[in-house]
């Protein structure tokens, strides 16, 4: 034996690791700057930060710190079951949304399997694929939204997922409800929908998925605390699904998987109407900010449904190291195959302003005029 | 939360360890489920072997002051604690993975190392048993292989049992708080197949101090299947914030992180853990203060004529001379929770040892239903 590779997995092989946002701490040693100058529009968090109701909730639960959490989530699950209009028996918790993909595989994918997924749709599909042996099928996505029928028409009899990401991240395109349905009633029985929902709370007319998991139908819907409620550091996600489905997820996670003070502050965050409809307004100013300036820089950009905005500036990591020096952290997209493309997260109106300014100063020593 | 008055505080106890009691029964809406517990009660929690003084305060400080950083993806902070346990460990970065609790650990541990083509995890019985149950997720064969008679792990036949796959070695173990002595231990590292991983549980390391025991993390510089889990949900008492971490050699690392979903701890945790380790008196004085109150339970026990196993954990295993399932059940009754029945035991009773106050508590009750 040479490697201890030659023993592993083969399809890990091959794995590409997951790259998160250019962390604040890092670019300041760099820079030789205080971590406090820096802009990070990189990781598409709420620009509020977390919900106050939910950080005082989490305070006070600091003095149980040292009693394990309830592994079945029981008041958060319930919590949600009412808010949604299902049941607990509908709801499986995660340690962030990313848990729960990584339940699906567990549960539904080994070698030879495939799951489908859209080209530049969200990477964590395929990650979670590959490490389960399964190959992921990626359909062409043109303008950037998901081709549904294309989805459908990849389904062989091996694949067993399919992830549609709504909207999706990085491109922040939206599917209709109309598409939603019309796939809804070609996709056979025994593939598994993943509609990953992480941005839901800030779509105007969200398309309803809910109801196909009220009719029993094979989907698992993905929602986080971690965008429009602020809590990406405290790590809870969850999925809804019919309840033999949750029985099916709920076999493969370690019992206390979500952390006492996540579940606590998640409750709290959702009783906190306010921040979640200042979070939302935030983004909505920012957003309509971001593309006007976009346009009149005569910079192509999605359209987006999310936190945040795919703009074309040319050379994506270029443009990248050069905001990096002007202390604004973005996401250059090449792992996604754009490289002419960085993500830019909406922030507050004053980070935006920032964001552009710099944006234009570095795009005028590309563009001598 | 409109039918049901409840304080902050209680709302918070109640989220961390009584809604277990809740748990059983789930209801159909949040509103309508009644309390657990009458606010009034104190229960008397020894069933879970956490630890009664909770987290050092600087942790507290460290994780009031981490929610200005809640909103944002706790990636940053997560080489500042592996740096920190790397140093204390004396090991390299790349030789230690941070888990959601070391729950998390054993669960990567089943998944990169045990299957139906990997091999078959072998341990204990009885032992902590989560790491049995991720092993059959993955459609491993698990064997069981009973306990020798002072308690410890029986090496041997687990290495006769042992093929490819991966044998678990809680040491100290749980539930019977005894330890399998250091030098059975080691001869047993030294011999075991390279194919055969050996995943050692340190999670009660840090109550251990005969002179038989001894931590097997200096053996992982010769041995690349080796792993050593640890926690921070004992002595350094956030098991409701789920921190652990494992040291193996790099490759082994390696060999895990795919499995692990990215951004796995969370920021409260890592500031906390992070802080603890920068506070000598939690180890010295959460030591301190678990041999104070196990000494003066487990001599109010030999007293009465109530052995236990000699433990070198936060716990008790005692024997109580009868079916211990409805003991388990009349202390309930009296407010004090015990740990549940381990069948490979039904005799034996695991209490947790909390303060001199909850001891004394356990004591009263258990005085009036053995009588």
């Amino acid at each position: 034996m040479q490697s201890l590779w030659d023993i592993a997995n083969p399809q890990l092989r091959e794995l590409s690791v997951y790259e998160p946002g250019k962390p604040i701490e890092e670019t300041a040693r760099e820079l030789n700057i205080d971590p406090r100058e820096i802009i990070k529009l990189a990781s598409n968090e709420n620009p509020l930060g977390s919900s106050p109701k939910a950080i005082e909730a989490m305070r006070v639960a600091l003095n149980d710190a040292q009693l394990y959490p309830d592994g079945g989530g029981f008041y958060l699950r319930n919590a949600l079951a009412s808010k949604l209009g299902v049941k607990c028996e509908n709801i499986i918790l995660g340690n962030g949304s990313n848990e729960v993909i990584e339940f699906l595989g567990h549960a539904f994918l080994k070698p030879g399997d495939e799951a489908i997924a859209s080209e530049h749709a969200f990477v964590a599909y395929k990650l979670i694929a590959a490490l389960f042996g399964a190959r992921t099928i990626e359909t062409p996505s043109p303008n950037y939204e998901h081709d549904l029928n294309a989805m459908l028409d990849a389904i062989t009899p091996k694949a067993r997922i399919v992830f549609i990401a709504n909207p999706n991240n990085p491109t922040g395109t939206l599917i209709s409800q109309d598409k939603i349905d019309k796939y809804m009633s070609r996709v056979p029985e025994n593939v598994v929908t993943v509609f990953d929902e992480a941005y839901y709370e800030f779509i105007d007319n969200p398309p309803d998925t809910l109801k196909y998991v009220r009719d029993r139908r094979n989907v698992v819907v993905l929602r986080t605390f971690s965008k429009i409620h602020g809590l990406a550091g405290t790590r809870v996600g969850y999925g809804i699904a019919h309840p033999e489905m949750i029985a099916v997820l709920q076999k493969t996670r370690q019992p206390f998987n979500v952390n006492s003070i996540a579940q606590i502050g998640a409750l709290a965050a959702l009783e906190d109407k306010a921040h979640e409809r200042e979070t939302k307004r935030l983004v909505d100013d920012g957003r309509s900010y971001l593309q006007e300036e976009f346009a009149e820089l005569k910079l192509a950009f999605i359209p987006s449904a999310g936190n945040f905005i795919m703009v074309n500036v040319g050379d994506g990591p270029a443009i990248f190291g050069k905001l990096l020096t002007r202390k604004i952290i973005v996401r250059p997209l090449k792992g996604y195959n754009l490289p002419e493309w960085v993500r830019i997260s909406i922030g507050t109106m004053t980070q935006n302003r920032k964001c552009i300014a710099a944006l234009k100063e570095v795009l005028s020593q590309d563009r001598p005029s | 939360m409109n039918t049901v008055s409840i304080s902050r505080r209680r709302f918070a106890q109640l989220l961390g360890a009584g809604a277990a009691a809740a748990v059983a029964k789930p209801a159909f809406s949040f509103a309508a489920e009644p309390i657990a517990q009458p606010a009034t009660t104190s229960v008397v929690r020894l069933s879970s072997n956490e630890n009664p003084y909770g987290p050092s305060s600087k942790a507290l400080k460290a994780m009031s002051d981490a929610f200005d950083l809640s909103c944002r993806y706790p990636d940053e902070h997560v080489d500042e604690l592996i740096q920190a346990l790397a140093k204390l460990n004396g090991v390299n970065r790349d030789q230690i993975l941070l888990g959601d609790g070391s729950g998390e650990i054993l669960k990567l541990c089943a998944e990169t190392f045990t299957g139906s083509t990997r091999g078959k995890l072998v341990a204990a019985d009885p032992t902590f048993e989560a790491i049995l149950n991720h092993a059959r997720v993955n459609g491993a064969e698990v064997v069981k292989v009973p306990l020798n008679r002072s308690f410890g792990h029986d090496l041997p036949k687990m290495m006769a049992a042992a093929k490819e796959g991966l044998i678990y070695i809680c040491n100290p173990n749980n539930p019977t708080a005894s330890i399998t002595p250091r030098n059975e231990v080691g001869e047993f590292i030294a011999k075991a197949p390279s194919q055969t991983m050996v995943l050692v549980d340190e999670a009660y390391y840090h109550y251990a101090d005969s002179p038989d025991y001894e931590s097997v993390i200096p053996l992982i510089k010769d041995h690349p299947n080796l792993i050593v889990a640890r926690t921070f949900s004992k002595i350094y008492g956030m098991a409701g914030l789920r921190c652990g971490y494992c040291v193996a050699q790099r490759e082994m690392i390696e060999r895990m992180r795919p499995h692990q979903p990215w951004d796995s701890v969370n920021i409260m945790a890592l500031a906390a853990a992070i802080a603890s380790l920068n506070d000598p008196d939690q180890v010295a004085n959460g030591k301190r203060l678990n041999t104070e109150a196990k000494t003066f339970v487990t001599s109010e026990l030999d007293a009465m004529g109530y052995k236990q196993i000699p433990s070198q954990a936060n716990f008790i295993m005692v024997d109580v001379k009868r079916p211990v399932a409805p003991l388990i059940q009349a202390l309930k009754q009296r407010n004090v929770q015990v740990g549940r029945l381990f069948p490979a035991l039904p005799n034996h009773m695991r209490v947790t040892i909390g303060k001199k106050t909850e001891m004394e508590s356990f004591l009263s009750a258990f005085r009036q239903i053995a009588a």
